[in-house]
């Protein structure tokens, strides 16, 4: 059974661009990425998906369960952690935590517990007197305790630091072990690529691919900047576009095989190298430069 | 499944316990002290002023006829305080339950919940019920309290009964007045800010309506008609007039609900 079932899926703001003919599914299980820059429909999407938005055309489906017609039964076992996390300001974080987990079946103490525990939650502030990174965790503690099937995360790490995030990852992956999906959305490549199996890349209320993490690094481009102390050799690869020369700088944007470009590198001796992760414009650039040569 | 409908009760009615007070408290203070002058008042300032006033207004507040020492006529006369703010409570209450979830912005996280919008509305609005029919409660037992300690004549329990059953159908009333402009107009502040425009603004055309023949069809633009404290007091309860009432602030917060089920959450 697939977890998320999203197909043509449309919704416009008056004017205003939300998204367009929106379709992937996400099996059950699964750790799925749904990436692109603000704006980029991610939020709309989930929205819809979670009933809080209804769309203008298309169908979304939670285990099968359709959730504009049967709303309540499709998110019978869904968490989910929104982008701005908003609370009560006058309710502690241990009333809210209650008051969320009310809503689901059976005891969450002990789960809603350990995730205090790890993600180093204070339960006897109010909401008002908590940090963004803090009110972030409130919401990842409150969409986790009850152990959903379906966890639906939006910009999760938003506001947490470094060591909070390895941790969420951590719990993630867990999720994943004991048989949940969850659904991560984000505009931060390099997070998604750390966690996630699969991704959906969406940009401008459009979904552009779905692919594997791995099939994603092996097709993405690298920024590449090199420096040279004497003389500047010749570079030619195969997949090299956009050389530029500053100087003793020369730098160019490589979509190709690593090996290739090191072995090109050895060649050219320059006295420093830089190569970057591709950005998500770099990945989108790419996509774009696909589907118009096609 | 749990019961939303249930949490969501329990949550408003704690979560709203803390306003309750901060309105009934001052209020209740001013009835306890308005009943507690009535001996003083029935006898000389308060029955000069009505001689002093205009027949044309005295038919406005609709006291052309009334005895001011029996204690329940006194208490009618001073009624517009309880009515007005019994309606205000629950009219900004009304619209708070609604619109703060959004102006909070933890809309998302409620309605996000394994629950219909309209089981979450119930609660609400159950909750609200609760408060709506406390606040009169609570000001009808200080009044019968304090005229019974004070006055000379008999208290006419049943009769202050009746005037605060119709406070109560004229809150009902305004409590769905106030989700259904929640549900239409979504900010906390601009719905609380129409629904005081609707309580204050119907209570004066009211007023208005019986000043003079021409403008009297008026009187039906105002809720507050329906369940006059001085027709209460000679004629009795209307049961028919306020059932219009509770009907109508029932319809509101039905309506209220079923706009609310079909809109985009603004989160």
């Amino acid at each position: 059974m697939t977890a998320i079932e999203v197909e043509g899926l449309s919704k416009s703001y008056g004017g205003r661009r939300g998204i367009s003919n929106v379709s992937f599914a996400v099996g059950e299980g699964a750790l799925f990425g749904f990436i692109g820059p603000n704006g980029a429909g991610k939020t709309t999407t989930i929205r819809i998906l979670l009933g809080l938005l209804r769309q203008d055309a298309g169908h979304a489906r939670l285990f099968g369960v359709d959730v504009a017609t049967d709303g309540p039964r499709a998110r019978a076992s869904v968490g989910y952690v929104p982008s701005e996390t908003n609370l009560y300001p006058r309710m502690r974080v241990s009333e809210l935590l209650d008051y969320t987990g009310r809503f689901h079946d059976g005891d969450h103490v002990a789960r809603r517990r350990e995730l205090v525990e790890r993600l180093e939650l204070d339960t006897s502030v109010r909401a008002s007197e908590l940090s963004l990174g803090n009110r972030k965790k409130v919401a990842i503690v409150a969409a986790l305790q009850h152990r959903p099937r379906l966890a639906i995360l939006d910009e999760p790490s938003t506001g947490l630091d470094p060591v909070m995030q390895a941790r969420l990852h951590d719990v993630l992956r867990e999720e994943v072990t004991r048989g949940a999906s969850v659904f991560f959305s984000s505009h931060m490549l390099a997070e998604v690529q750390s966690v996630c199996k699969q991704v959906a890349i969406v940009r401008e209320g459009k979904l552009l691919a779905v692919e594997d993490i791995a099939a994603l690094r092996s097709r993405a481009v690298r920024r590449v900047r090199l420096t040279f102390a004497g003389e500047i050799p010749p570079i030619l690869l195969d997949g090299m576009d956009g050389l530029a020369r500053e100087g003793q700088t020369v730098t160019f944007v490589y979509a190709g095989h690593a090996p290739t470009l090191l072995a090109a590198l050895a060649r050219a001796a320059p006295a420093d190298v830089t190569i970057e992760e591709p950005s998500l414009d770099d990945i989108f650039l790419r996509y774009y430069a696909e589907s118009s040569d096609a | 499944m749990p019961d939303a409908t249930r949490i969501l009760f329990g949550h408003e009615l704690r979560h709203s316990l803390r306003t309750w007070l901060w309105w009934v408290l001052p209020i209740g203070l001013m009835v306890t002290l308005t009943c507690a002058l009535q001996p003083a008042l029935a006898k000389g300032v308060l029955a000069a002023k009505m001689d002093a006033m205009p027949d044309a207004l005295r038919r406005a507040f609709g006291f052309a006829n009334v005895d001011f020492k029996r204690p329940a006529a006194y208490l009618a006369t001073n009624f517009t305080t309880i009515t007005l703010s019994t309606a205000l409570f629950a009219g900004l209450l009304g619209a708070a339950m609604i619109a703060k979830e959004e102006t909070l912005r933890t809309a998302e996280i409620l309605y996000a919940q394994p629950t219909s919008r309209t089981r979450i509305l119930v609660g609400k609005a159950a909750a609200l019920a609760v408060y709506a029919l406390a606040f009169p409660i609570a000001l009808a037992l200080l009044s019968i309290v304090t005229l019974s300690a004070v006055a000379e004549q008999t208290v006419e329990i049943g009769v202050i009964v009746e005037l605060f059953i119709g406070a109560t159908a004229i809150a009902v009333c305004f409590a769905g007045i106030g989700m259904l402009v929640a549900a239409l107009v979504r900010d906390k502040r601009s719905a609380s800010g129409a629904t005081l425009g609707a309580v204050l603004g119907s209570y004066f055309v009211g007023v208005l309506s019986a000043l003079d023949e021409v403008v009297q069809p008026l009187r039906w633009l105002s809720p507050y008609k329906l369940a006059e404290p001085a027709q209460i007091l000679v004629n009795g309860t209307d049961v028919a007039r306020l059932g219009l009432l509770v009907i109508a602030g029932i319809g509101a917060a039905t309506i209220a609900i079923a706009m609310y089920k079909r809109q985009d959450i603004h989160a």
